[in-house]
Parts: structure tokens; sequence; C-alpha cells
């Protein structure tokens, strides 16, 4: 059964309910305060082992021959698992995003591709302490190979393989390069060809990382009959389900426990390091049937890189106007970096190309990704504004639309298709709201104009996008069940920190009627993985759930108001049980905070204790209940934008922010503290992806040199001078229920180039290296 | 902040027995003795080499053994040597028995000797327990206490405070911390604070100071331990503070809320 997504973006959420309400308790607000919360890293059973990785020192290197005795014979050592064992040697997955099908990952590899590569051998000891010394103890002969760490050495004709046991041989065309592709909208080269002008741009982003917070750690417990329980830190939950395919595991004898994570934003390493790495753990605790086993990547948060590293070219056909005729931009990179401008523009003509070359720098990990696609938008907007002495602002709102649509076309469509509000234009009133927050128009002021009274120059910056949702698919099984006047959320999901669990837990209270105190939320476990929440787990995947709850919660409401007028059957011998409103039809009743009452009279009313008794309840998202969406999203209609001011010191370079604003329309809140905890959360993560955060390489080894939060740059307390000024909006017009999306993701990505409009506006001179360090503003100064 | 360790005397020793026995001892050598235990620990105990005078009786004894006297001949000395165990300080006649008396029932447990013995109070109650020397504060909370608030984003580079508990009223950051410096010294954890029903729980809860909630603990316990010397913050005062805590998800801008609340300004 499939149907069209305009049905339920026409839902309009309960008046008066916990739906955009704020001061809500949050569900997990008990368990993180009190240290309660229980993640991986805490999970302690009895006699369990620890597992560690080898890490290479090299940044690309083969093992010739590796000597475990020493290390064995070490008391305390229960395993050491090689990487040619047969166990291991074969476990792999195909990698996906972002390039499907198009290379293998080894779990553990007799092959180093970058410096602190897991691989090589695994030891199980008594403790972590045990492990680290028989890791010192293991000797090996390397053969190290020629390495490159950017991508223009990696892309020369005539360079050495790296990576070459991921990439399949043959090689791709380009030795070391993985993709070469391109998408295209509309004619480019023409609408170039026919403007008033083509302006180009180059920007170079440099190595972040997710500097996460809970390191990469699975505990998994193999018993005898082959049952499996894992305790997993991964975003998706399925891996057993993959396992059971792979053979490896039977899958009604596993059950996967997923604890609280710790900061991980996705994490969806592009070599799937976290499913894989679940893979591994299971083979490890085969070994040594019978205890648990904690295999542990201690610097996994170090050594993984955020998709947006590499190099990006744009070319952009302007009129005279400010409008964009066409846009050729290139990444040199893992991604296709102009697909986002095609969806937040009436741009008609793209051209996104991609070349990725791989560099023996970390595996490429889905941290909040989409930083590529935000640096295009900041670029193309803020270069045409400067080019043709014009606001930003109004050159964003001259190419306002969506898949090459103008708002015009879009009004009309939304009009047609019974949408919410459908002449909100919500890009006017996202740039309405956000430049009164910032004073815009009475601070913006032509480039390197406005020098301040302590020497410094003041400067403005914008940028802009749409807020994204989450996926289509939204039938993934969650469930419902109720008893003694609680409800129960079904259904397992990755808990990374976005209030998910109150999100969720306010939808089935507002459609049900029940208190949001009286629902809710358990996620840690699902048997047989039966009730998965949609993934990932961040708020794209609430906002993907968001159908099954209100449906589900529906069909409570209906089976609590039958139980209301229906006579149960009594025990055997025993008379019935009355109705709880005699003499009463459905559609006389409904509920409000865990009350049944009577419509045309409030106070008759009854707890829904008295009224469902001991009776239970269970519901499933089935396919049958919440269908799939058919129909592709047509446009994406909820806009955001970003403003912040700074002092640029043309002396040091140094960049402080001083405000910031961000608007969002999220279509629908449904939490707003978690809404906002999205944004300034996701906000100041990008500001510090703009201005400070760079993993730095040794050219010589390839060594990563400030790979820990000492010398890797992420933003504390004292990096903001003010709080972020956040601002929510709601035009109802997203496309999923409610006519919610998602933020959190966006929110991450919009701000981390913005730093270089700013500076631009602060001083003339762009600096178009991100992170936009004092070294990088004084040379585009001319002082460096 | 260091203490003297607080030392617990170790049960009687057989030159203190013998001396208040009255026996007189001829002549006695102290010396080191080494052992590698089961775990691979390389053990060092006292070896103690006695020569009996003529004529004089020496009294050995075997753990769980009924005394053995041992009368000298007339005109023998006899040399007895003694390996003392470091941690209980029983003795034996042969270095391979003390082994064995060690792996078995000391082996895991290793450096249990007197002087990784400490006293810690942890939330309120006072604990006595051997620590290795090499072990931070952190992995002892853990480990030993099973206080999982306690937590690691830095790798124990010191850089994070997500370790941090309150030790005599400081906040400290208990990976950088040897715990068996810590001896005598009171100790508070989230866990306590929330025991304690302190406010600040929740205050942070109801701003929505937490997101993922991995650093959440460090975080109040820092709060705690501002508000403990000053507790009327500015806040300046408490963005400096905290700034030692780091925030992954960036909850930063809601700390000084809660805390304010707390303090009573709100």
């Amino acid at each position: 059964m499939t149907f069209d997504p305009a049905a339920r973006q026409k839902w309009v959420p309960p008046a008066d309910s916990p739906i955009g309400k704020r001061g809500l308790r949050p569900k997990d607000g008990h368990d993180k305060a009190t240290g309660e919360a229980m993640y991986v890293q805490d999970i302690s059973l009895p006699r369990m082992l620890y597992a560690k990785f080898l890490r290479s020192p090299y940044s690309q290197a083969d093992i010739k021959n590796m000597d475990t005795s020493k290390a064995a014979k070490l008391p305390g050592v229960i395993d050491i698992l090689r990487y040619d064992d047969p166990d291991i040697k074969d476990i792999k997955r195909a990698g996906s995003d972002p390039a499907p099908g198009s290379y293998t990952i080894y779990g553990l590899p007799g092959t180093a591709d970058h410096y602190n590569h897991p691989m090589g051998v695994i030891v199980t000891a008594e403790s972590e302490e045990i492990c680290d010394e028989a890791l010192r103890l293991i000797d090996i002969e390397w053969e190290e190979k020629q390495f490159y760490v950017e991508p223009e050495e990696s892309m020369k004709s005539g360079a050495a393989d790296i990576w070459y046991n991921t990439l399949p041989y043959p090689r791709p065309p380009g030795g070391n390069i993985i993709r070469d592709d391109q998408i295209a909208y509309g004619d480019t080269a023409k609408a170039l060809e026919t403007s008033y002008k083509v302006i180009q741009a180059r920007i170079k982003r440099e190595e972040t990382t997710p500097a996460g917070v809970e390191p990469q750690c699975c505990v998994a417990y193999y018993k005898k009959d082959g049952y499996l329980d894992l305790w997993i830190k991964c975003q998706p939950t399925n891996a057993a389900t993959e396992m059971a395919g792979l053979g490896l595991v039977d899958f009604v004898k596993v059950t996967t426990r997923v604890p609280y994570q710790g900061g991980w934003f996705g994490g969806i390493s592009w070599l799937h390091w976290n499913n894989l790495f679940i893979y591994v753990a299971t083979v490890v605790a085969k070994r040594v049937e019978g205890r648990p086993v904690k295999l542990i990547y201690d610097e996994s948060n170090f050594y993984n890189m955020g998709d947006e590293y590499g190099i990006f070219e744009f070319k952009i056909g302007v009129s005279e106007n400010g409008k964009i005729n066409g846009v050729e931009g290139t990444m040199i990179g893992c991604r296709e970096p102009m697909n986002k401008l095609y969806k937040t523009s009436n741009i008609k003509n793209i051209l996104s190309k991609r070349i990725w070359p791989f560099v023996n720098r970390n595996n490429y990990c889905c941290f909040r990704h989409g930083v590529c696609e935000c640096t295009a938008i900041d670029t193309v907007t803020n270069y045409v504004a400067a080019e043709l002495n014009m606001d930003p602002t109004e050159v964003c709102l001259i190419n306002d639309g969506s898949n090459g649509d103008d708002w015009e076309t879009i009004k009309q469509w939304r009009i047609d298709n019974g949408w919410q509000n459908p002449e909100v234009r919500s890009m006017e009133e996202v740039l309405r709201i956000g430049k009164a927050a910032i004073d815009w128009d009475n601070k913006w002021h032509q480039p390197g104009t406005l020098k301040l009274p302590n020497g410094k120059m003041h400067g403005l910056g914008f940028t802009h996008c749409y807020v994204w949702h989450g996926v289509a698919n939204t039938n993934r099984g969650a469930g419902l069940s109720y008893s003694g006047g609680v409800a129960y959320i079904r259904g397992q999901f990755s808990d990374i920190g976005v209030n998910a669990a109150s999100a969720r837990a306010a939808t089935v209270a507002a459609e049900s009627g029940l208190r949001y105190d009286d629902v809710t939320c358990r996620h840690f476990e699902s048997e047989l993985q039966r009730y998965a929440h949609s993934q990932p787990g961040g708020s794209l995947g609430t906002e993907s759930n968001t159908p099954q709850m209100v449906l589900m919660a529906r069909e409570l409401k209906k089976w609590i108001l039958q139980q209301a007028v229906t006579e149960a059957p009594g025990r055997p011998g025993a008379p019935p049980t009355p109705a709880a409103f005699p003499g009463k039809k459905v559609n006389e009743l409904d509920i409000k905070d865990s009350y049944v009452f009577e419509i045309s009279n409030p106070t008759n009313k009854k707890h829904i204790n008295e009224v469902t008794k001991t009776s239970t309840y269970h519901v499933d998202a089935s396919a049958d209940l919440v269908p799939d969406h058919a129909v592709p999203y047509k446009y994406y209609m909820c806009k955001q934008a970003a403003f912040i001011e700074v002092e640029v010191d043309t002396d040091t370079g140094h960049v402080d922010i001083v405000n910031t604003a961000i608007v969002n329309d999220v279509g629908t809140v449904i939490s707003p503290e978690g809404v906002e905890g999205q944004q300034y959360g996701g906000g100041t993560m990008a500001l510090g992806k703009s201005l400070t955060e760079e993993i730095i390489r040794d050219p010589q080894t390839g060594v990563a040199l400030n790979a820990n939060l000492l010398g890797y740059g992420i933003f504390t307390m004292a990096d903001l001078d003010k709080p972020i000024d956040c601002h929510q909006v709601e035009t109802r017009g997203g496309n999923n229920a409610y006519g919610v999306t998602g933020i959190g993701e966006s929110l991450g990505c919009l701000l981390a180039a913005l730093t270089n409009a700013a500076i631009y506006n602060a001083t003339g001179k762009w600096v178009n290296h991100i992170p936009t360090t004092p070294v990088r503003v004084l040379k585009a100064l001319g002082k460096g | 902040m260091s203490e003297e360790i607080k030392k617990i005397p170790r049960t009687i020793s057989r030159r203190e027995f013998l001396r208040d026995a009255g026996i007189v001892v001829g002549g006695t050598a102290v010396g080191s003795a080494f052992f590698l235990s089961a775990c691979g620990e390389e053990v060092e105990v006292t070896k103690t080499v006695t020569t009996t005078a003529p004529g004089s009786t020496v009294t050995t004894t075997a753990p769980g053994a009924t005394s053995i006297v041992t009368k000298t001949a007339a005109d023998n000395t006899v040399t007895v040597t003694k390996y003392t165990c470091p941690v209980d300080g029983l003795e034996f006649d042969s270095l391979e028995a003390l082994k064995a008396h060690y792996d078995e029932v000391h082996d895991g447990v290793a450096s249990e000797s007197s002087d990784n013995l400490i006293n810690l109070t942890v939330n309120g109650i006072t604990h006595q327990l051997y620590v290795k020397p090499n072990h931070s504060l952190r992995d002892v909370l853990r480990n030993e206490f099973g206080l999982t608030s306690i937590k690691d984003m830095c790798v124990g580079h010191g850089a994070c405070g997500s370790c941090s508990v309150i030790v005599n009223g400081r906040p400290i950051l208990s990976c950088m911390t040897l715990a068996i410096e810590c001896s005598g010294a009171d100790i508070q954890t989230v866990e306590g604070i929330a025991a304690a029903n302190h406010p600040l729980i929740e205050a942070y809860i109801k701003h929505f100071c937490m997101q993922c909630g991995y650093c959440t603990p460090g975080f109040i316990v820092t709060a705690k331990a501002l508000l403990d010397h000053n507790q009327n913050p500015s806040e300046a005062e408490i963005r400096d503070a905290l700034s030692g805590n780091l925030c992954r998800c960036a909850t930063y801008q809601k700390h000084p809320l809660a805390i304010l609340e707390v303090a009573g300004k709100l």
C-alpha cells in the first residue's frame, strides 16, 4: 500500500497538547543528570574480557611477518586473533555511503591504510592493561609503502596505488580515484555562456574529526548453543540482521541492546565501521565462548574523518540583478556538492561534479554530513553578492525556490495540493526573523568598510539552506503497548541525545489523550529486532517516525474509548462488568490528560485506569497501518538561515564571533527544547568546523599530530561571547506528518563555512581555506 | 592535596614475636628476594636469615600449621631463612612456598602491600582498599566502586573534564590523579550529589543541559564545586569555572541558566 505524503502533511497537531509545549521533562534527563545512564563503555559483566586492536604506526604499510608468541605467553592473555586467521580473514563489508558498492572493507586487515588504522591483530585479555602490554610485545616486520595525504598527490598520473586492499582490482580509472561522476540539471554550459558574468571561486576544507565522546566499543557475549548478547555503540541497530545474512549468527538467538550513546552524531562511517566493528566483536566473542568480551577502539573518536574534506571549485553564471543562471560545482572529495543548492533554489542549471581520490587519512565518517553542500550554497550566495555589490540576503531571496522551480510555482502547487499555510513563504519568514535578530539592516555594510573603536574590523556573515528531511520510509516496525494507564512506545533506536524519546512521547500523548507523563519510550532493547525505529536515530529519525507515533496513538485512543462504552465479560460464573460510560457512544467521548470524559458534560470523567481496568492493548506500526511513502518529495520548502557578527583583528588574524542568530523553519515543533538544542549545539559544532577544527598531519609520515582534545580545537564554553540566538519557525511546510522536518544534521552543517563570508565582509578579503585560522586570515590580508 | 598515606600495621612480625617471647636471636640478616607472580608481576619480598646462638630455641611457624619448635644442639648454630609475604606478613620457609601462597591468595590483587592500602571516603562512606600505584583515581572509582558516571572523552589526557570529581572540596581531574595519592580523601561524585538531592540535578534537567549526556556528570560536579565555594557566582564566573569541561554536543549556553537558578538569581 502506498500513499501520497501530502495526506499526512495535512495532519494538524491536537490543540492544547504536549506537541510544541515547553517545560516537558525530558525522558532521559534523570538518567543523564544523576550518572545512572549507562553507555556501552560502562557495561561490565562477570568475567568480562577486553579486546583491543593493534593500530598502525604507518600511513600505508603491509604486515610482512608477525610474531605474537611473546604476547601469547603473557599471563592474562586469553586469545590472539591474527588478520590471517580463518575466523576473520574473510570478514568484510561492502562499503555504502557515499559510493555504494565501490569498495570493500575488511574487519581486520593485514594492510594499514592510515596512521592508527585498527588492523593486524586483536588481543583478548583479562584487562585493558594486559591487552596494551601484549600489543607492545608483538613483533612486526612492516613493509612501508608510498602514502599520500593530499588529494592532488594521490590523483596524479603515475601515483602509487593506495588503499589497494580496499578498492577492488582492476582499479577504477585513475588508480586512486574511486569516483569521477556528476549529476546534471538543465544545461549549465549554456547558462554560463549566456550569463552577464561568470564568477569563479575555490575553497579548500581541511580534515575534521568527530572528536566524539565515547570511543567505539562493543560488548559481545557468545554463549553455548549459539546465543549471542550484544551491547552496541552504533546508530543503526541492525547488525544482527546483517550478521545473520552472512551466516555469522542465528538471528533468533541474538539479543541486541543499545544503551545510551555518547556523542557520535551519525557516525556511520563510509567504511561502515559501526556494523563491521560488531561483526568483529562477534568473531572475537565466539573464540572465547562463554565469556563476554568488550572490544574497544580507544581513539576511534579522532580517527574518523568528516566527509567535507576536500577542494571545491565553482563557476557561477549570474545576471546583473543577482539571478543565478547556472552553477558548475566540483568537489575533489567524496561528495557531489551541489544537490542541496538545487533543492533549495530556483536555479535550473546545475552541474555537480565529484572527483574522489583516496588519501591516507582516516576513514570517512558521516557526522552530520551536508557540510559540503552547505559550503557550496554559502560560497555561491556570498560570491555573487560580493561581485555584484549586493546584500547576500537579497541574492538568497531572488534565487529562492526548490528543485529549480521558483516560489510562485511552488506556492501554486501547495494550493493545488491542499498544503497547510500554502502562501506562507518560508524563506521570507526566516530572513525577516533572522535579520531582525542580528540587526542586519542597520549593521550590514560593504566589505572592509567598518573599523571599530577597538581597532578590529567589523563583519557580518549570512548563509542559508533548506531544512532537510529524514528518510521517506516510515513503516519500520515500532509498536505501542498499553497497560495500567501507561503507554509504552516499543521500538529500538540509538539514543544519541536529540531528545527523541520525549518527542515521540509528546506525539503519542497528544494523539491518544494520555498525559505526557503517562507515556514512556522503551528503546534500549527489542526482541529479535522486531521493533526498530527508523534510522538514523537522530532528529531525522524522529521526524521519520512521527507518522508511526500518530497512527498508533490514534488506534490506542479508539481502543480506550471503545472500552469505555463496552461491557466487559465477567469471570466464569460472575456477572459482566458494566461499561465505564454506560449508554454512551464512542463519538460522545474524548480523552484528555488521561481522563475519558463526556464531551457534552466534561465533569463526567473517569481516569483511564477505571475505564481499561486490567485490560492491555498492543498495536504495531505495520505496513497496513503506516504505509510507505511512494512518491518522492516534490519540493523542500522549509528553510533555514544563519547570521554571525565578527570582529577581526587584522594584526593577529584572530576572529571573535560576537553574535550568532539561527533561524529554522522545522515545519512543526514537537519538542521546542529538543529543536533548540540542535540549533545551538549543531550551530556551535559547525562554527568550530569553520573557525578552529582541523586535523594536522606530518607530511613526512602522515601521522595526525593533534588527534586529541588538547590539540584539536572543538569549541569550549569560552569560545562564544554570547549564547546563540535561536529562533524556530513553524510554517507546517515539511513533507512529513504535521508538516515536520528534521533539524539536527542541518545545523551541524549550515554554519560550517560562515566565517569565510563574515571575514570577507569585515576585511574585503576572502580566506577561502577552512578553518579560517589566524594564520590563514593573515595570509589573505597579505601579511603571512 | 596529597596526604601521607595512612599505614595500617601488618600482623606482628616474627622478629617482634621472638623479641617479645624473650628469645634471644643470635644474628639476623634482612634482605630481599624476588619472584615472578602468575600475573607476571615481579614481587619483592623480605628475606630474613637468622642464625641462632648455640643452645637457643627457634620457633618456626607456617601458615595454618602448628608451631614447630626446633631446638638447637648444644654446640651448633641453626640458620633459618624466612620469606615474608608483602601483603599479609605471613612467613614461609621457601620462596617457592611463598610464591604458591601469593599466586593462590593474592593473584589478581597484586601489590596488596600495606603501602598500597588506602582509605577513601566516597560519597560519604569510608572504604579501605588496595590500589595499584599506577592506577588513576578514575580507574579505581569506576572499576572498584562501579561509579560509571566518571567518563573519559579524551583518552586520559586531562583535556575534557568528564572525569571530574570533588576531592576534599576541590574539583579535580580524576584521570590525572593517582588513587594512591588520595588516601584519606573525601570524594564526591555525581552519584553522591544526586543521592543528596542537590538542586543542581533538577535544574540541569529543567534547563535541558544535556543531550547525549556523556559529559553531564562532569559538568554537575564542577558546578557543585563552584557553588560550594561561591554561592553567588556571576555568569562570567560560571563560564570561567566550567571552561575546562568540554561538550561536543555544545550544550554550553544552558549550564549558566541552571547554575544561576540554583544560586537563587533566577
